[in-house]
């Protein structure tokens, strides 16, 4: 087991490590330099693994902030949030003198998870903090659209963050082996970045989980993880399937591809609200996606193979044919942002957990670091290294469904 | 084509409805220089889409390298392929500053810049 994550240990201290986004850096910096109670607050958004987190971090260490992060928890309902920001928020600037500082910052992450499902008065309270405040208040989101997030939209600037370009990543990439003194082929750190699809962080991971112990990196080295060329693919089968004409151009259009059902089933799902305005017609889209959903899992439990036309008819059609809003091809995410939760049996369920709980005990962080941080590693270990799999297996005592569990999500996508 | 800087642009004359739903898409105008700005990135498949019919040609938005500070268009770029915010106008690396065997340094170099020119101004 490494002894340290990368995504860890290069994680930016000062500003200008922070690579792409270069507008929304400036601009959210100005926006600090020039706030004072009355002004609107900050909602940073975009896509995961850009430095959203990062940025807030490096900028109040920067700038010598009191970064005060608040947890899911301290903001669910309005009481929680207004006694845990209530007295940051009412800090006056005599205590800023005082402490010789620039005072402190309210920072919320990842409000899209934390409201996106449930709102039990939380939002509201902090509406009002936004509104009362005496400090800077700042929100991150991946995803900012979700209608209950509405009037948070409107009482912040929203800064957007996008995915990386891949000669930016390529530098980070080749500054971090020049520290862990490797000698790395320009193809494998262009295999890197192209894989990442712009997510920093991911490609931090498989740059680490590629190297292993080696001190020189080669571009094979790089590809046995499974290129994901896909991309292109992916673009030209979504149009196919969205704008097809009757059914069967549909299903033809998925059979063209490239992509496994599974990894096109979960893309749809993610690439719907993109393509799709209409609530009513992304209603029975979504319908659609969930009747594929459990004829895969049936098939799963069954191995009766004779669903799977059914299936992939719901996915590819069934998404297809009920349009009836005007739209046209969007750029398509990919890949699918998230591995949906689908909980098909309760036991994949229960095998993540266990293997979670297992991380958490041995790296001191909590479940759910484990699973978005420690996670994705382990899934590129168990399978390209199959000495450091057994080694890592062995430390954290994972029997042998979790292994297999391990290498099969790996394999997957 | 047409190759559109965020840094501002000339437009025939406008209809006045044209006009405001380029204002509504994110581009500003300065009534001083008779200059179009790009503000807002976040729509600029419309705005492409606008102007390309203004203009009537295909249109292109220009990159800036962040090193040398030189124009180029994505379809010079190797990486148009899988580039996620390819034709989008933003600070990138172009080939030739790309091609340098330190170009990492540079690229890092030009951000510690940027960020001190920002910081004290
Ligand atoms: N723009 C970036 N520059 C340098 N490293 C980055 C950047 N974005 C992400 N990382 C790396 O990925 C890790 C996670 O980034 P984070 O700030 O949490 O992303 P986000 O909040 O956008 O999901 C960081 O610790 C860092 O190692
Ligand atoms: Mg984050
Ligand atoms: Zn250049």
């Amino acid at each position: 087991m490494p002894d340290e994550m990368w995504s860890e240990k290069y994680r930016p201290v000062h500003l200008y490590q922070i690579i792409g986004n270069e507008k929304a850096k400036l601009t959210f910096i100005t926006w600090l330099k020039h706030w004072k109670p009355g002004s609107k607050s900050v909602l940073l958004y975009g896509p995961p693994g850009t430095g959203k987190t990062t940025l807030v971090q490096v900028v109040s260490n920067e700038f010598g902030y009191k970064l005060i992060e608040m947890n899911a928890s301290d903001v669910r309902t309005k009481t929680a949030i207004m006694s845990t920001a209530g007295p940051i928020a009412r800090e006056s600037s005599l205590y800023v003198t005082l402490y010789n500082g620039a005072g402190s910052i309210l920072f919320l992450d990842e409000v899209d998870g934390i409201f996106g499902r449930e709102d039990r008065g939380g939002i509201g309270g902090l509406l009002k903090i936004i509104d009362e405040t005496n400090v800077p208040i700042i929100l991150a989101a991946n995803d900012p659209w979700n209608p209950k997030l509405r009037l948070l939209r409107r009482s912040c600037e929203m800064i957007r963050f996008y995915y990386v370009r891949p000669p930016k990543i390529i530098a980070l990439l080749k500054r971090i082996c020049q520290e862990e003194g490797v000698e790395a082929e320009a193809k494998a750190f262009a295999f890197l970045a192209e894989k990442s699809g712009g997510d920093v962080r991911s490609a931090i991971n498989d740059l680490q989980s590629v190297i292993g112990e080696r001190k020189v990196l080669k571009v094979q080295d790089v590809k046995r993880l499974g290129m994901r060329d896909r991309k292109i693919d992916v673009q030209e089968a979504l149009t196919g399937i969205f704008f097809a004409k009757n059914v069967k151009e549909a299903i033809q259009s998925f059979n063209n591809s490239k992509i496994d059902y599974e990894m096109m089933l979960h893309t749809i799902h993610d690439n719907l609200p993109l393509q799709y305005s209409d609530p009513i017609v992304l209603a029975s889209a979504y319908n659609a996606i969930s009747r594929a959903d459990i004829f895969f899992g049936r098939i799963a439990r069954t191995q009766n193979w004779s669903l799977l036309k059914y299936a992939i008819e719901q996915m590819t059609a069934g998404i297809s044919t009920i349009k009836k809003e005007k739209t046209s091809p969007v750029h398509y995410r990919f890949p699918p942002s998230k591995i949906m939760m689908l909980g098909r049996t309760k036991s994949e369920r229960n095998l993540r957990r266990g293997i979670c709980e297992r991380v958490g005990v041995k790296c001191h962080v909590s479940r759910k670091a484990a699973n978005t941080d420690f996670l994705p590693f382990l899934k590129v270990i168990f399978n390209n290294d199959t000495d450091l799999a057994s080694e890592i297996s062995s430390w954290l005592t994972l029997d042998n469904e979790m292994i297999g569990y391990l290498e099969e999500i790996g394999r997957n996508n | 084509m047409k190759v559109i800087t965020t840094e501002g642009f000339k437009l025939p004359y406008l209809g006045k409805e044209r006009y405001i739903e380029l204002l509504r898409i994110g581009v500003r105008y300065e009534k001083k220089t008779r200059t179009f700005f790009i503000q807002d990135i976040s729509n600029v498949d419309q705005i492409k889409k606008v102007l390309s019919e203004i203009l009537k040609d295909d249109i292109a938005f220009a990159q800036k390298c962040i090193i040398c500070k030189s124009r180029f268009v994505c379809e010079e770029c190797e990486f148009t392929d899988y580039c996620e915010t390819k034709n989008i106008p933003m600070l990138c690396i172009c080939r030739a500053c790309y091609s340098k065997t330190d170009f990492a340094e540079e690229y890092f170099a030009s951000l510690k810049n940027q960020i001190n020119n920002h910081v004290v101004s």
